[in-house]
């Protein structure tokens, strides 16, 4: 009786130990694919996600990302080859959203500087544009921008390009490229965050804070707490860190409807309940 | 068995099979309420899909209220119906504590029974306009008959407090006023063809059937009820026989001296229900139904074991999916059935073998995507079951 027991004790141990050390070995191996993936090892990454998956199949974020990271994989590949521009552009902007959001700036840089090569879009000129200042390439920045014709400008280049004199202390010119911008009515959350980038590095802290404040209200709920936590991090913002405005701005709410569905059988307080199902 | 305890036990029964279907089952007892087949119609014929938490079988039970109603006239509200059992239940239960009944005047009670045909007109409009229970919001009937601290607004527990004191005092008042279910089924009970029957020359006047009539019908001075709101319920025949004769009958046809049991209504009311039951398991029409392109000469089905397709909504980013223009682009004819709900869901996808195959299909329906809107990658929330997405590579 008490041999038994002693044996279910040991082989509930053994049980528990293995599982522990095989969660141990999931979280080892994603960490590995994580640190290849910002080195710019797509494949490698993705070889230690999988490796990943099948030392901890329960998990579903090394899922998720070994199977976000096989597409972005397959679509780089067919980015070379793809003939359609509407097509290429689509796949350059996901893969460059992908890019971003793990850091993966090499990556990017070559990609964007690819896809203005081709494109050669106001749109395209600006985004390769950022990642310059992300990588705080500044000087190859106003470079950029400064070599553009008027109709290859917008809106976004000139918030870089006053981002980027600002960050060289060129102040006076970042001064007169930025009066010319107007964000009054500016709507989209990602230029607003960029203007109040631009805003701060100027010293204008009641128009980086508001601009701030309207971009959180246009950002979805669910992207809220990482934009916060950019924007805290953010070395554009350290001249106002400690500033109320900038603490207040910090705890504006969403005002995006955003679907979350409740899961179970009904819809009565689902925010898109009215509109989910015509949104193609 | 008096008629009442009849009418009281399938009531019961009916009240109990709601309750254990919400509270113990944890079904969605919204699939099973024929009005929600009539809130439907009109987005199904014209977009193929049911409104949200609503299923196909909301027009099997309404194709049998409906037969039922013009086979026994309103008996489903006398007899099936939850909401109508617990304002008779209510009103009963006043008589006895002594609250007195309000008597509405006949002119009045002619005005307010004219709101129920407002409210269905006002309610089916909307509805239709915007392709969503909106209403669900105030509905009584669901915040009595739904799992209370899920998505019930105070203003359903507003009005369904206003009904429950008003059955207290008036005789049925959500059922002769306010209920748009009601409004559909009169028509067709105008012309039911079971009624009640006066035989004149043995009615003595007394009086005692309209005293009986839960609806407030003055059935003593019709020589038949044709009254639409007759639910069949059998009280005052019953009260009206005696030993020696009756001068009230029940049946088809105008002959005031033959009598049908009430059992045999009974009877048929379960017949209709449980067709309706049989029919939606037997032949289940898919609740959400998308096409895209022209179908080609030959087809091919993919049925598919989906997880987390649980309503409309989710049933519309699945159609996204299937409709992605990315790397997992189907190409050709799609056709998209499901039949949403909690669960592994069927979805079947009628699609052009020559194009596109199931593999295909499955990468198309668990892939990420980038939506190029919100610029941000998203995983698909979809699991197809005995399909790991990895276990291609």
């Amino acid at each position: 009786m008490r041999r038994t027991a002693l044996l279910i004790l040991a082989m509930a141990v053994m049980v528990s130990v293995a599982s522990v050390a095989t969660a141990a070995t999931g979280e080892a191996l994603f960490k590995k694919g994580n640190t290849l993936l910002e080195e710019g090892d797509l494949e490698g990454a993705y070889k230690a996600y999988v490796e990943a998956v099948q030392n901890d199949e329960e998990n579903e974020a090394y899922r998720q990302q070994a199977t976000m990271l096989r597409q972005v994989i397959r679509m780089r590949k067919q980015l070379a080859r793809e003939t359609d521009n509407e097509l290429y552009s689509h796949f350059a902007l996901a893969l460059r959203s992908f890019y971003h959001e793990h850091e993966v700036f090499g990556e990017a840089l070559a990609l964007d500087k690819a896809a203005f090569k081709r494109l050669s879009t106001p749109e395209s000129a600006a985004n390769l544009a950022e990642t310059h200042l992300l990588m705080n390439e500044n000087k190859a920045a106003i470079a950029l921008i400064d070599g553009l014709s008027d109709s290859h400008r917008s809106m976004r280049s000139q918030v870089y390009l006053a981002t980027a004199l600002a960050r060289t202390d060129q102040m006076e010119r970042a001064k007169s490229v930025a009066a010319a911008l107007d964000f009054s009515e500016e709507e989209d959350a990602g230029l607003l965050f960029d203007g109040a980038c631009m805003f701060a590095r100027l010293g204008n802290t009641e128009k980086a804070c508001a601009a701030l404040t309207k971009c959180f209200k246009q950002t979805p709920p669910s992207l809220l707490d990482g934009g916060k936590k950019y924007a805290m991090q953010c070395a554009d913002f350290a001249s106002i860190k400690d500033d109320a405005r900038f603490k207040g701005a910090l705890g504006t709410k969403s005002t995006i409807k955003e679907s979350k569905c409740s899961g179970g059988s009904g819809c009565g307080n689902c925010p898109s309940r009215s509109s989910c199902s015509k949104k193609k | 068995m008096s008629a009442k305890t009849l009418r009281r036990l399938v009531q019961f029964f009916f009240v109990t099979l709601t309750i254990v279907g919400v509270f113990v089952v944890r079904g969605n007892a919204e699939r099973w309420c024929p009005f929600g087949g009539v809130e439907a119609i009109y987005t199904y014929a014209s977009e193929g899909n049911m409104l949200c938490s609503l299923g196909v079988s909301n027009f099997y039970v309404l194709a049998a209220v409906l037969l039922i109603t013009i086979l026994l006239r309103r008996a489903f509200c006398g007899y099936m119906c939850p909401i109508g059992a617990i304002s008779e239940w209510l009103q009963s239960g006043a008589r006895r504590l002594g609250i007195k009944e309000y008597k509405v005047g006949h002119r009045l009670d002619r005005a307010l029974a004219s709101l129920k045909y407002v409210l269905l007109v006002v309610i089916l409009v909307l509805t239709w306009i915007e392709a969503e229970l909106i209403f669900r919001t105030f509905d009584p009937c669901y915040a009595l008959l739904s799992r209370h601290g899920e998505d019930i607004t105070f203003w359903a527990y507003v009005v369904a407090g206003s009904i429950v004191f008003a059955s207290l005092l008036i005789i049925m008042p959500f059922c002769r006023y306010f209920c748009p279910l009601a409004a559909v089924l009169n028509p067709f009970s105008r012309f039911g063809l079971t009624k009640v029957r006066k035989d004149d020359d043995v009615c003595t006047g007394c009086g005692e059937c309209e005293q009986s009539c839960p609806m407030a019908i003055p059935v003593g001075q019709m020589s038949t009820v044709n009254s639409a709101r007759c639910m069949s319920c059998f009280n005052c025949v019953e009260v009206c026989k005696t030993d020696a004769t009756t001068a009230l009958t029940w049946g088809p046809g105008s002959n005031a001296k033959r009598t049908w049991p009430q059992y045999a209504l009974v009877v048929l009311l379960f017949i209709c229900l449980s067709g309706a039951v049989t029919a939606a398991y037997v032949v289940p029409l898919p609740s959400f139904v998308k096409e895209h392109g022209e179908p080609p000469t030959e087809t091919a089905v993919a049925e598919l074991a989906v997880h987390n397709l649980t309503c409309r909504g989710k049933a519309s980013l699945f159609d996204y999916f299937v409709t992605r223009d990315d790397l997992y682009a189907l190409d050709g004819y799609v056709r998209m059935e499901a039949w949403p709900g909690p669960g592994a869901v069927k979805v079947r996808i009628i699609y052009d073998p020559n194009k596109t195959d199931v593999d295909a299909i499955k990468e198309a329906i668990t892939e990420p995507y980038y939506d190029r809107d919100g610029d941000r990658w998203r995983n698909s929330p979809f699991e197809i079951e005995g399909y790991d997405p990895l276990a291609l590579d």
